[in-house]
């Protein structure tokens, strides 16, 4: 299993050869990457530099580019030489499918990190990009279990973030331009901590730059601590993002001691610079409350069902929709919207007229006597299979 | 100019809203199933409705697509293959698809076509290009692009392409938001988002995100104590109807299976009446302006262009201010539920007097006032008032002969 980090300084170089078990850095110019203030140019510098150091520099472009900005800065990079780079790594389609086309011997690495959470999908992202992919950065969202099931199918390396900010929100608008009167900090980035009442006032950081707003959990993830199942299920590489807790120009300040401390097992989450946990790494149960908030009633609304109470008005009638043509001979059941079910027994239905009828249509009105505990969204089901489908 | 008309497609989040959708002018309608969708806490449809729906929509001529964009995990997979095979046989037009494992196992399992839903952030050529080659058949471009762009994606890639005109936006690149994950325990993009987007934020501006940094708040900077910041302005392109057209959108899609009915027939009816006469070269100034006037009587955030025109900057925040928030110059009153030569059978949403005025909203002409000369309960007793939740007549003018069952009432707000 390896590391990789984020880098944007020589001294970022300098750490990462202390901490003797990085063989690939990331680096990102501002142009491509979301949280990078490097020129083209001091990407290329830096990336020389790194392979000069003999470490594998891996071009960073995570941010999703629209259709004129993609254009844009395609034109750009048509004017770049790649070949300083060991790989690119990439999360917009467009850019994936621009390198295909104009790089098609570039090794790729695909950031899976939003949706893909699925067998079908990632093995479906291996066999279209076949050769090309180099390796699949895998959503922070998944439990160890699932991570350990998908190694055991892909044929791909994977990753997955070991340490560093979980970002919640990536907004192409300026949002934080409105409210930072004077950016009294060291760059043109403007950040900030954004908290309200209904998530309990936690102060997720904020940042905002030339790509847009990024609103990051208040809390760090972490699992340098609980490798090891990982590791022997073949995960190819672990990355530790430090860039939010190095100060300009760096970007990997602590890597050295801190990869000194994971790989003798003593590293702890109560180590890392900030608060940190690792959310759905046991499990996630981000669906569980799906069911209770679900209306009761939605079992019920299959083909027996034959009409919706409108209104129920005690003790002269019901009224009703008819919700398909039946037969109205039947004996009946009310499904009432908490899920539970009232038997009827027999009814007769009258139209609007007053008429009582022998066929109820679709979308008909129908009034018949008021049963007890009827109501509005109830549902009249027929019972048995006495009517014609 | 491409005189190619756009496909109106109309959210409909359960059956009595397909059908006011549908009579009100929808080429198509996008609905969502008990599962693989984003709306898990809807009502939706179930099977049987879902058979219903579409046998009423295509004697229609109007389009069925189902919602089956969630980005799921394995277990959410289960039935997936035989619900695609069922949909294709039942004649649903298109699956909405965002992720690319469901994909796999409908095209693996069924022959219904895909479109790729906004949520997995199309934004370029290369990109539908990408996604024709895996066999999808439209991309429902991201809300970030501009009509031109969108049009430059279809003729460049030679796919369809849908595009949102109107409704409520996400500000984040749609699917890059899992605010309700982390915070609700709710996957936002399995369908349970909490919209965080929309809670007041208290700012601090600090100098960098480093722990140090976030320890001491910059004062100098004139950080607003609170404010929306991430809840974005609705999106409205009543008068864009002709870029669409001539940039050769094929699709334009009104958001919202949540809202009412009274939200489904006024989008219906003032997209269909502006898309009708710029198609037919009778567009008006007076017909843009009733168009706009409809959709201002729903309930909405202040209205914007969006993307659609040139890149939503940071004055499309809503600011939830004053009493205005969330208000339309309209509210809804009932829907018609059955008629016959001399009454109409109203179900109210409020309480409605003798003597009230009420707007029928018409299905080609705008809205129809009427005072209510008289009520009376379905079996024909007479009565002065009526409480909301009720079914209540009014009698049936010459006037009013053309409304029938599925008709929109509101009333000023």
């Amino acid at each position: 299993m390896f590391f990789t980090t984020f880098i944007s300084s020589e001294a970022d170089i300098e750490r990462v050869l202390s901490a003797g078990n990085v063989q690939e850095v990331l680096i990102g110019p501002e142009l491509l990457c979301r949280e990078s203030w490097l020129s083209n140019e001091a990407t290329f510098t830096l990336a020389k530099c790194a392979v000069a150091a003999g470490l594998k520099p891996v071009l960073v472009w995570d941010v999703l580019l629209p259709e004129d900005t993609l254009t844009q800065v395609t034109r750009e990079l048509t004017r770049w030489d790649f070949s300083i780079f060991s790989a690119i790594r990439v999360q917009d389609i467009g850019a994936l499918q621009w390198l295909r086309e104009t790089e098609p011997a570039m090794p790729l690495q695909l950031i899976v990190e939003t949706g893909n959470a699925n067998l079908p999908g990632l093995k479906r992202w291996e066999s279209v990009l076949g050769e090309a992919l180099d390796r699949l950065i895998l959503s922070y969202q998944l439990p160890e279990e699932k991570i350990i099931a998908f190694l055991n199918e892909l044929s791909v390396p994977c990753e997955v973030l070991g340490a560093g900010p979980i970002l919640l929100f990536y907004s192409p608008r300026p949002l934080l331009t409105p409210k930072i009167e004077i950016n009294s900090g060291a760059s043109d980035w403007l950040y900030a901590v954004s908290s309200s009442v209904e998530s309990h006032q936690r102060e997720f950081p904020t940042l905002e730059n030339t790509h847009g707003t990024f609103m990051y959990l208040n809390k760090d993830l972490f699992i340098l601590d609980k490798l090891e199942a990982l590791a022997e299920a073949g995960l190819h590489t672990v990355r530790i993002d430090l860039r939010q807790v190095s100060e300009r120009p760096d970007s990997a300040v602590g890597i050295d001691s801190l990869l000194v401390a994971v790989v003798a097992g003593e590293s702890r989450s109560a180590q890392w610079p900030k608060p940190a946990f690792a959310p759905f790494f046991r499990r996630n149960n981000t669906t569980k409350q799906f069911k209770k908030l679900k209306p009761q009633i939605h079992e019920q609304r299959d083909e027996r069902c034959v009409a919706r109470v409108l209104m129920g008005r005690k003790p002269y009638q019901m009224v009703l929709w008819a919700l398909r043509d039946f037969a109205p001979d039947g004996t009946y059941i009310l499904a009432l919207p908490d899920g539970s079910e009232v038997p009827c027994g027999a009814l007769t239905f009258r139209n609007m007229h007053g008429v009582t009828v022998d066929r109820c249509i679709e979308d008909q009105l129908l009034i018949t006597s008021w049963v007890k505990k009827c109501c509005s969204g109830a549902l009249l089901l027929i019972e048995g299979e006495k009517f014609p489908r | 100019m491409n005189k190619h008309a756009p496909e109106l497609l109309v959210p409909a989040g359960n059956p009595e809203k397909l059908k006011v959708a549908v009579l009100y002018g929808a080429d198509a309608v996008y609905l969502g199933g008990q599962r693989y969708g984003l709306r898990a806490m809807s009502e939706n449809f179930t099977d049987t409705e879902l058979e219903r729906a579409v046998r009423f929509a295509r004697r229609h001529n109007v389009a069925v697509y189902v919602t089956l964009n969630a980005f799921l995990h394995d277990e959410d997979l289960e039935g997936l293959g035989e619900y695609a095979k069922r949909l294709e046989e039942m004649g649903v037009a298109a699956g909405i698809v965002s992720d690319l494992g469901v994909a796999s196992v409908i095209q693996d399992n069924s022959n219904l076509p895909i479109h790729l839903s906004t949520q997995a952030s199309c934004l370029s050529t290369k990109a539908a290009q990408f996604w024709k080659e895996l066999g999808i058949a439209r991309v429902i471009v991201g809300r970030e692009l501009t009509i031109e762009e969108s049009g430059r994606i279809a003729r460049a890639a030679d796919i369809e392409v849908e595009m949102f005109v109107h409704g409520a936006m996400c500000m984040a690149y749609s699917g890059n938001c899992t605010i309700s994950n982390f915070t609700a325990g709710r996957d936002s993009n399995r369908g349970g988002c909490i919209q965080s987007c929309r809670f007041n934020y208290e700012h601090k501006a600090v100098s960098s995100l480093t722990p140090a940094a976030l320890q001491v708040v910059d004062t100098a900077s004139g950080c607003d104590s609170s404010g929306y910041f991430m809840s974005s302005r609705d999106q409205m392109g009543v008068r864009l109807i002709p870029e669409f057209i001539k940039h050769g959108i094929c699709s334009l899609k009104i958001e919202g299976r949540m809202k009412s009915v009274f939200y489904a027939a006024s989008l219906c009816s003032a997209y269909r009446r502006v898309i009708d006469a710029c198609m037919d070269g009778t567009i008006t100034e007076a017909i843009y302006t009733s168009a706009e006037a409809e959709v201002r009587s729903v309930p909405h955030r202040e209205y914007f262009s969006g993307s659609m025109e040139k890149r939503a900057d940071y004055n499309t925040i809503y600011e939830h201010a004053g009493d205005s928030a969330t208000k339309g110059t309209h509210q809804y009153l009932a829907l018609v539920v059955d008629a016959d030569e001399k009454r109409i059978a109203l179900k109210l949403a409020r309480p409605l007097e003798t003597g009230s005025v009420i707007e029928f909203i018409d299905k080609q002409a705008g809205s129809l006032a009427w005072k209510v000369s008289g009520l009376q309960t379905v079996t024909g007793e007479p009565v002065e008032a009526a409480n909301q939740e009720m079914v209540i007549t009014i009698p049936r003018s010459q006037e009013l002969q053309s409304i029938s069952p599925f008709t929109v009432v509101r009333t000023a707000a």
